[in-house]
């Protein structure tokens, strides 16, 4: 049976989150200020741990398009790359796509260091 | 920071006493109001300490707002050499909310606005009511677009006198200092508030810091959203500085998020205090908030770290951290706010501790962004 998607509404300090495996890609868009990101974050973590592990060969795009994120959120930002770092080395096709505002350079430095971090690729796209 | 600046700690301690201090100075205009709207609706609404106030407040803080914004006088348009355009302030103490704020006024003014409020201070209900309208039916709207209604109905929601000072301030202007009291239980004396000198000597000294905008209060962070939305407009408003505002508002994240996760709890709310300002054109935050004694020394080896590295420097430990952190039993606290505020500011974080007494001392940082 599919996995049911998960999709968050954005608020004032969380982002909107899409993850539907009818859709083409997954994204999380808008700004992750949350004082306890672990709350945020955790059912998003476990819901993508079990798609990757359930689908391990099926090709992932995941963007993420974010205004602002606190320190904390960046630290699961990372936990999620991660995961999809690791689907990649058992040789499943993942793209990370880091959009960004190209005269946003703070959040361009973030993806670039993303990019440093992990082996998979992080594709930077400055609209 | 310079020698006559003051001190996270000055500030801190003029605002001890509140509850809630929230004080701001400037720039003065319509959409800024609604963001004021906010704070009084969800900070007050979330925040347990402080006292539910029905919607008054609200209208309160509206129309104060809204009479600075029609009635002051720019100091610019007025051979006014100061940043002296006035200050807004909304204050909590016990049971009380204490609207003030300081305004300029042309000497030619001064006169017919002391008169119209003494007139509304010797009014009883009935009459002003009476009064509001009569005023409401001859439709007088004066040319900075207010119907000379905001005072009348100051007066009648808050049902107390309207304290003010009048106080020449030159070039022929005057400082028109307000204050309006709400006061929650009816048996309190009105005339044991009287707080024009405690904003008076904040203004001096936002003035002397080049500060726009304090906070003390709850840091949840229900409370701090419309704080960071009410700066995100203020910058927003100036041209040119997307750079500015994103770094900005990236640290004052990580600055209020810090102070809420680390401040000593007083009567169930995080005591700590926020300032933003401008100085020679750069924008800073200084922050202060109560802590241990015992947490002291690790804190200072951790900022004396800080100091000690270039940016790349910064950014190899931070990739460091970030990446250590994922195998942190402790999911709610990363711990990498500081290195996050140390790497996005333009210069090395400054820093002080005062004593308070033998357990507790008062941390206060200044970011130049």
């Amino acid at each position: 049976m599919d996995q049911e998607p998960l999709i968050l509404e954005q608020t004032e300090d969380t982002p909107a989150v899409s993850l539907d495996p009818n859709e083409e890609m997954f994204f999380i868009k808008g700004r992750s200020l949350p004082e306890n990101p672990y709350q945020f974050y955790k059912d998003i973590i476990k819901w993508l741990d079990v798609y990757l592990t359930d689908q391990p060969n099926k090709p992932v795009t995941f963007l993420i398009n974010l205004d602002y994120f606190n320190s904390s959120s960046g630290r699961f930002l990372l936990e999620i790359f991660s995961l999809l770092e690791k689907s990649s080395k058992n040789g499943c096709d993942i793209e990370i796509v880091w959009e960004v505002d190209k005269e946003d350079e703070l959040m361009l430095e973030k993806g670039e260091e993303y990019q440093e971090l992990l082996s998979v690729p992080v594709k930077i796209k400055e609209i | 920071m310079s020698v006559d600046s003051a001190s996270a700690y000055e500030f801190f301690k003029n605002s001890e006493e509140y509850g809630l201090s929230f004080t701001y100075r400037g720039p003065f205009f319509d959409e800024i109001t609604t963001r004021i709207l906010d704070i009084s609706e969800n900070t007050i609404a979330v925040n347990q300490q402080l006292p539910k106030i029905n919607r008054k407040v609200s209208f309160l803080l509206v129309e104060c707002f809204q009479n600075i914004v029609r009635h002051g006088e720019l100091a610019t348009e007025n051979n006014h050499d100061k940043n002296d355009d006035g200050v807004f302030s909304l204050k909590n103490l016990g049971t009380a909310y204490l609207i003030n704020s300081i305004n300029l006024v042309k000497e030619d003014q001064i006169e017919a606005l002391k008169q119209t409020v003494e007139s509304v201070n010797t009014k009883d209900r009935d009459e002003l009511k009476a009064l509001y309208k009569e005023r409401l039916e001859q439709n007088e709207v004066s040319e900075k677009g207010g119907a000379g209604l905001g005072l009348i109905e100051l007066a009648r929601k808050s049902g107390q006198k309207i304290l003010y000072e009048v106080e020449p301030c030159g070039n022929g202007l005057y400082h028109f200092h307000q204050q309006i009291l709400l006061l929650n239980d009816k048996d309190q004396q009105p005339d044991h508030y009287n707080h024009i000198p405690t904003l008076r000597e904040k203004y001096e000294m936002m003035d002397r810091s080049d500060v726009i905008l304090e906070y003390k209060g709850d840091f949840s962070q229900k409370s701090v959203l419309p704080i960071i939305n009410i700066i995100e407009s203020t910058f927003a408003s100036e041209a040119g500085s997307v750079r500015t505002l994103k770094r900005l508002i990236h640290i004052l994240v990580e600055v209020l998020q810090n102070i809420s996760k680390h401040a000593l709890e007083k009567n169930g709310s995080k005591e700590g205090i926020f300032m933003i300002g401008r100085k020679e054109g750069r924008v800073f935050l200084q922050a202060g908030n109560t802590l241990e004694n015992s947490k002291k020394d690790e804190l200072v080896e951790k900022l004396k770290d800080l100091e000690s590295k270039d940016a790349e420097e910064l950014k190899q430990m931070h990739m460091k951290r970030i990446k250590e952190s994922l195998n942190l039993a402790d999911k709610t606290n990363s711990g990498l706010g500081l290195l996050e505020i140390a790497k996005a500011s333009s210069e090395n974080i400054k820093f002080e501790f005062e004593d308070i007494d033998r357990d507790r001392s008062f941390f206060s940082m200044y970011i130049t962004v």
